[in-house]
C-alpha cells in the first residue's frame, strides 16, 4: 500500500532535517582541515624566522637542520590543501528543499512497488525484484535506508541490503549477494554516485543506483563467486564441490572434497584425510574405526595387524615362546615333568589371551 | 535554455547545462554520455519516464541512472 502523502511530507522532513545536521557536520569538518593548514603554516613561519637568525649570524650548518626540519610540512602541504579544497566544497551544497525530497519520495514509491517505512528504526525500504546472476538464484532484497545515519557522514551505516528469502554462498552464510557481505553492499563502481545522492537527499536515485549494482555481476571482485556459489565447503579446505566431488566422512561426519578424502584399506570406507592415520605394521592407512592399539606396547595399529598378531612385539613374544617350547620339550624328556609342560602351556595360552583379548578356558 | 542534468553515472554529480531549444532527450544524451547505449540507462524528466524524442524544455530536471553498475568485494 502506498505511503499517504502526509506520511510522505513527515519523511521528507525527516531527511532535510539529517541532511543539514550533515552540513553542519562538514563545516566541523572543514574547520578541523583548516586548523591543520594553519598550523602547519605556523610551522613554516617559525622555520623561516630561525632561517633568517641563521643567515644573520652566519650560522650555514643550523641553517641547513632549519630547513630539514621544515622539510616534511612542505611536502605535505598539497595533500593538505587538496583536503581543504574538498571540505569546502562539500560544504558549498545546499540542503534540498523539503519539496525535492518530497517528490523523490513519491517518485520512489512509483518506481519501485512499494516504498515501506519502519517507524520503529526510522528506516525507509524498497524491494527489488527476485534477482538472478549467471542462473544463480539470489532472492529478493530489501533496499534499507537508516535516516537518523544520513546526518553523521557515516556512509557505510546509512544503509543496509537484507536477504529476504536467502540463498547465501555454500561457503559463507553471510554473503548473500556476490557483492553483499553481512548486509554491506560493496558498492564498487558506485560509490561515488551513491554519497551523491545521499548527501542530495535524491532517495529515488540512491534506491535506483543501490538496485543496479544488484543486478549486476562484477566476476573480477566478488565476495564469493558465482562459479561456486552452490555446492558444499570442503570441511577442511573449504573448497565448494559440487555433484559427486563431495565425499561425507563416516567418521567425523562432515563432507570433504575429492582431494581431500581417501578411504580406509581396511574396510574401504571413504575417509577424510585427516580420520585417516598409517598402521604401523603394514603402512597402510587406515581410518579411526579400523585403527586400534596394541594391548601389549601400546603401538597403533590396524585391526588387521592386531588380530593377526603382526605387531612386533607380539612376534618378539612369540620367539620367546618357541625358545620355552624348546626347553618344555627338553624338559619332557625328563622323568615327572608333564605337570610342569601342562602348566606352561596354560600360561602361554593366557598371554596370547591377553595380546588377542580372547577368554582362557580355564579347563 | 538551462536544465539541471543529474548523471548517476560514475561521479553522481548534479548540475545545470545550457542546451539549445529543441533538443530532444535522444540526442542530449547522445551529447552527453557518447558512445553509451541509452538502452542501459534509466532516463526520467522531471521523476518521470518519457519517451526519446521528447523535447527539453526550460527548467527540466533530466535524471540518467545506469542500469548495470559493477559492485565489488
Amino acid at each position: 500500500m502506498s505511503m499517504t502523502d502526509k506520511q510522505l511530507l513527515r519523511i521528507a522532513g525527516e531527511i532535510r532535517r539529517q541532511l543539514r545536521q550533515l552540513r553542519q557536520c562538514r563545516h566541523v569538518q572543514a574547520d578541523s582541515r583548516l586548523a591543520a593548514v594553519e598550523t602547519d603554516l605556523a610551522s613554516i613561519i617559525k622555520a623561516r624566522r630561525r632561517l633568517a637568525i641563521c643567515r644573520s649570524r652566519g650560522w650555514d650548518a643550523a641553517a641547513g637542520r632549519v630547513l630539514r626540519q621544515v622539510t616534511g610540512t612542505i611536502r605535505d602541504m598539497p595533500y593538505r590543501l587538496s583536503e581543504v579544497e574538498r571540505a569546502v566544497r562539500v560544504c558549498e551544497m545546499q540542503p534540498p528543499a523539503l519539496s525535492d525530497v518530497y517528490k523523490d519520495l513519491k517518485q520512489a514509491d512509483e518506481e519501485f512497488d512499494e516504498l515501506i517505512w519502519q517507524a520503529d528504526e526510522n528506516t525507509l525500504a524498497v524491494r527489488t525484484d527476485p534477482i538472478e546472476l549467471n542462473h544463480v538464484f539470489l532472492g529478493e532484497f530489501e533496499i534499507r535506508l537508516h535516516v537518523p545515519n544520513l546526518g553523521a557522514m557515516r556512509y557505510h551505516n546509512v544503509y543496509t541490503i537484507a536477504a529476504l528469502d536467502p540463498h547465501p554462498a555454500a561457503s559463507n552464510e553471510h554473503v548473500t549477494h556476490p557483492h553483499v557481505s553481512d548486509e554491506r553492499l560493496c558498492e564498487g563502481d558506485a560509490g561515488a554516485a551513491i554519497q551523491a545522492a545521499l548527501s542530495n537527499g535524491r532517495v529515488c536515485d540512491f534506491f535506483q543506483i543501490v538496485q543496479a549494482v544488484l543486478t549486476t555481476y562484477n566476476p573480477d571482485s566478488p565476495f564469493v563467486s558465482l562459479d561456486n556459489w552452490d555446492g558444499t565447503p570442503c570441511y577442511d579446505c573449504g573448497y565448494v564441490a559440487a555433484g559427486d566431488d563431495v565425499h561425507w566422512c563416516s567418521c567425523c561426519e562432515h563432507d570433504f572434497c575429492g582431494e581431500c578424502t581417501s578411504y580406509c584399506r581396511r574396510c574401504d570406507e571413504t575417509t577424510c584425510l585427516g580420520c585417516l592415520a598409517e598402521c604401523r605394521v603394514c603402512g597402510e592407512q587406515v581410518c579411526t574405526a579400523c585403527m586400534s592399539v596394541c594391548p601389549e606396547c601400546g603401538e597403533r595399529l590396524c585391526l588387521s595387524c592386531r588380530d593377526e598378531l603382526q605387531c612386533p612385539c607380539l612376534e618378539e613374544r612369540e620367539d620367546e615362546d618357541d625358545t620355552d617350547e624348546d626347553q618344555a620339550r627338553q624338559a619332557e624328556r625328563t622323568p615327572g615333568s608333564h605337570a610342569e609342560v601342562r602348566d606352561f602351556d596354560v600360561l602361554r595360552q593366557a598371554a596370547r589371551a591377553t595380546a588377542t583379548g580372547v577368554g582362557v578356558d580355564p579347563a | 535554455m538551462r536544465i539541471l542534468w543529474i548523471n548517476n553515472d560514475g561521479g553522481g554529480f548534479a548540475d545545470y547545462v545550457d542546451v539549445a531549444e529543441g533538443t530532444s532527450v535522444e540526442k542530449f544524451f547522445s551529447e552527453k554520455l557518447p558512445n553509451r547505449d541509452s538502452q542501459d540507462y534509466l532516463i526520467r524528466v522531471n521523476r518521470q519516464p518519457v519517451p526519446r524524442d521528447y523535447v527539453l524544455q526550460d527548467g527540466d530536471r533530466v535524471t540518467m541512472t545506469p542500469v548495470k553498475i559493477e559492485g565489488a568485494a
